[in-house]
């Protein structure tokens, strides 16, 4: 009982309303999320569509042993994200904070294949620059939309990685109980974070495959 | 006694667990048919697997199924604006002379 | 009016006073999560860049007075004009109604004791003013010349000026609006008080739900258009550079859809300000409140799609055009509909002259040109002629400056008695409302005249024939500034030595005027219990006023 008043906040009447309040806006944040990669997408598509051999031929040159295995890092990451906010529901403390470690070290596991895959590009020059030794030059478009992609991807999840971490402390510490509506922000957003995965994947690894 | 403690554990897992085996099993399949010689097929079967594979995770993982509607119209919202932009920019690019 | 006459209100032992008085500290308001504090702290910084944003265009409107230009190079020039517009679209008109009178009134006339998420609130308070160092280090370091619309190829290659800094405090402040948006759309759906029906609310926070439906979805593409700029000039990524396939017209597609939904960010807080001020100074239910309802979704949704009509000569494709001009046209019904209901309401009305409503009746009629004169623009063959030029400059400022300025001085004027217990001075404010108007018309009539004759927009130096044009133009500014400078010197005076205001001057029946002026901090003791509709005055002429006290129903009423 005292456990769960730790978590109401100002000015929600109860605690499930505040749950649902919390998902709500975090569901319409994800909401603008979708537009800020749908622009980039969109920019994507349109030279996709008017530069497809040179997409393919850029496209070949992505790491796909990087980009595969850092893709089921981040599919099992949300898997353990479910199993934390489901634990945090049942106020089973133990397991969540278990599962919140796992995938926060999921996510800088995912960081780390990254930049060791960023490194790899570097040294083959795929950076827009006198040495890319790409053509045509649409071959640099490509390259161009790699890097900002998932730049900004690895930005959201570090930034993801840190809700985790902070979440875990406060729950560690005891500051906030499990079972409040922080957990349900969290998920969501590491969800989206994967989502985000799930579209750009294809898109940058899976373009010049065949 | 552990045994209703085990039943009530699996309930965490058990959901969660099938729906992360049908996202690798999607993954691999796309994977897989990225290095088949399909041309322009190749790209519509990559991204109708990812609709699929984000359709898995917001229902099965984001829990979306059970979430009030007015999650759902947030969700759906974010797509249809999504859409408008697609949609409407292309009507240039597509047209241009 | 008495404290037993609000039931929902704290006792006076029990309330402390107001929210101005819990705490009287800098920090207590630098680290406040009261919605109303939040609301106050907007208004002030808003305040600061009108003031930053109006000197700029003082300084341009100044070297336009002679065709060959007075004391600003060019560069200057084009460095002024561009700050102009970031400083009052984004530091201004975005934040303007939806931050201090959204912030303030939504929870009070939804019966709520705060916005949902109160330090999320704080927070988009803190990224406005994030937003805002860049721009003021840009401000300090030379400017940048691009124009507010940052296009490429000029933005991302060639442009010599702080582009990126620029770029970054429009990024982050537009995280404030996003924020605002996210919290106020949580706010109407999950915290109305029992009563408060979806068609019991008032026209203002229909105004403000639908505000927030378009800055949470218009405002990320903004952000990723400008990343991209960023990305091009900082790391050399080729994205709008045609030399690898890019295409400049397509950050065009970005920026404005974004900027074109940001217009009617900017105007339907602005409708929903104009509502709530007809409604009471007409002693009137508003007409057709159901269609009113029905046309701010429509403006927020179709609003979306029409955003080409700023490309017609970028190189956009002729069916885009057409797709885009006919969307135009439609999009204006709405528009049309509430200027009609708003006259309606207006109809055998009983109508009192206080500066809030010279200040709406002027937005009906500039907001009713400026509307006309985006049918002209929006049909393909005059936009080719009238693009870049003066006309389009005096339309849009016809909207933003003729409207929503005008309703935003129609609620701070109508609020200013709920926010601080004082009354300012009438007569002061018609002088300065009717000012406003007059000035407001010698600039920007001429603008559409020599728009027309074929003056173009941003242009420093200009053939002879114009001058007499800019000249009017140029002394109606000097008006115009007179009319804003005004009401900064007699509301700062009203908080002095001002009436005090009562609880409720205007017999409004309100919900957010059933409490006291000013509020405590937590707004209501218990959720109000709401059975009556809004704007519960007569239908036809004003209500009989022996005691000084409205007809109207105290709300909640057991």
């Amino acid at each position: 009982m005292s456990d769960t008043a730790g978590a109401l906040q100002h000015p929600w009447p109860d605690l499930r309303m505040q749950r649902a309040g919390v998902s709500l806006g975090m569901w319409m944040f994800l909401a603008s999320e979708v537009l800020f990669f749908g622009g980039l997408l969109v920019s994507y598509a349109v030279y996709r569509s008017f530069n497809e051999e040179a997409f393919r031929i850029a496209g070949a040159h992505a790491q796909i042993v990087y980009g595969s295995i850092n893709t089921v890092i981040l599919l099992t990451s949300s898997f353990t994200m479910t199993v934390a906010l489901r634990a945090a529901t049942a106020n089973v403390r133990r397991v969540t904070l278990i599962f919140l470690g796992i995938t926060a070290a999921l996510g800088v596991a995912f960081l780390v294949c990254k930049g060791l895959e960023y490194r790899e590009d570097l040294k083959e020059h795929l950076f827009p620059s006198p040495q890319f030794p790409l053509s045509p030059p649409a071959t640099a478009m490509f390259w161009g939309f790699y890097w900002i992609m998932t730049g900004i991807h690895a930005v959201h999840l570090t930034a993801g990685i840190a809700v985790v971490l902070v979440v875990w402390t406060l729950f560690k510490r005891r500051v906030i109980p499990v079972q409040g509506s922080t957990m349900e922000g969290a998920a969501i957003y590491w969800h989206f974070v994967d989502s985000v995965w799930i579209v750009l994947y294809p898109l940058l690894y899976l373009a010049g495959r065949s | 006694m552990t045994n209703g403690r085990q039943q009530d554990r699996r309930y965490l897992w058990q959901g969660p667990g099938v729906a992360w085996l049908a996202l690798l099993v999607l993954f691999a399949v796309s994977l897989g048919s990225a290095y088949l010689p399909l041309g322009t097929g190749n790209v519509a079967i990559n991204l109708a697997i990812a609709a699929i594979m984000l359709a898995v995770l917001a229902t099965f993982l984001m829990d979306l199924r059970n979430s009030v509607a007015l999650v759902r119209i947030a969700a759906a919202a974010g797509l249809f604006w999504i859409v408008i932009m697609f949609a409407l920019t292309f009507s240039d690019f597509l047209t241009r002379g | 009016m008495t404290d037993a006459a609000l039931p929902f209100v704290p006792p006076l032992d029990v309330r402390r006073g107001s929210y101005l008085d819990e705490g009287h500290t800098i920090l207590s308001w630098l680290t406040t999560t009261d919605h109303k504090r939040i609301a106050i702290l907007y208004a002030l910084s808003i305040t600061v860049f009108f003031l930053i944003g109006g000197v700029a265009i003082g300084l341009v409107r100044l070297e336009l007075i002679s065709p060959t230009g007075l004391f600003l190079t060019s560069d200057e020039y084009n460095r002024l004009f561009t700050i102009h517009g970031i400083i009052m679209v984004w530091f201004f008109l975005v934040p303007s109604i939806p931050a201090t009178m959204g912030n303030f009134l939504v929870p009070m006339m939804i019966g709520a004791p705060d916005v949902a998420f109160p330090r999320l609130n704080l927070l988009s308070w803190y990224l406005y003013v994030g937003g805002a160092v860049f721009t003021v280090y840009v401000l300090l370091s030379g400017g940048v010349d691009t124009g507010w619309t940052f296009y490429p190829p000029f933005s991302s290659e060639y442009s010599h000026s702080n582009v990126i800094p620029a770029a970054i405090g429009v990024f982050i402040v537009g995280f404030s609006s996003i924020a605002t948006g996210v919290n106020f759309l949580a706010t109407i759906h999950m915290l109305r008080a029992p009563g408060m029906t979806w068609f019991r609310l008032p026209l203002f926070v229909w105004s403000m739900y639908t505000v927030s439906v378009v800055m949470v979805l218009a405002t990320p593409v903004l952000a990723m258009s400008l990343l991209l700029i960023v990305a091009e000039r900082l790391f050399g990524l080729p994205i709008f550079d045609p030399s690898a396939g890019g295409d400049p017209v397509l950050f065009q597609h970005l920026f404005w859809f974004y900027s074109h939904p940001a217009v009617y960010i900017m105007i339907l807080p602005a409708m929903g300000v104009v509502s709530e001020v007809f409604a009471c100074f007409a002693r009137r239910r508003v007409f057709g409140y159901g269609f009113m309802v029905f046309a701010m979704l429509m403006i927020a949704v179709v609003g979306f799609m029409v955003w080409g009509h700023h490309m017609f000569v970028a190189g956009q494709s002729p069916l885009a055009n057409l797709i885009f001009s006919f969307l135009s046209f439609i999009v204006a019904v709405p528009s049309a509909i509430k200027v009609f209901n708003w006259t309606a309401t207006l109809y055998r009305g009983h109508i009192g002259f206080e500066a809030p409503m010279i200040y709406a009746l002027g937005f009906l009629g500039l907001f009713t040109i400026g509307g006309l004169t985006g049918l002209f623009l929006a049909s393909v063959p005059i936009d080719i002629a009238t693009t870049d030029t003066y006309f389009v400059v005096a339309h849009f400022h016809t909207i933003m400056v003729g409207g929503t300025v005008s309703a935003f001085m129609a609620g701070i004027h109508y609020w200013w008695p709920k926010v601080t217990g004082k009354l300012y001075n009438e007569f002061w404010a018609q002088l300065a409302a009717i000012t406003m108007f007059l000035g407001f018309n010698l600039t920007f009539l001429p603008q559409f005249i020599m728009g027309w004759l074929g003056m173009p927009r941003r242009y420093h130096y200009y053939p002879d024939v114009f001058q007499i044009w800019h000249v009017l133009s140029s002394g109606g500014a000097v008006i115009l500034a007179a009319a804003y400078l005004m009401p900064l010197v007699y509301l700062t005076w009203s908080l002095f030595c001002g009436q005090d205001a009562g609880n409720n001057p205007w017999r409004s029946t309100g919900l957010e005027w059933q409490t006291p002026s000013p509020p405590p901090k937590t707004n209501f003791l218990r959720p109000p219990r709401v059975d009556a509709d809004p704007y519960d005055y007569h239908d036809f002429g004003r209500t009989e006023e022996t005691g000084g006290e409205a007809r109207a129903r105290p709300q909640g009423e057991a």
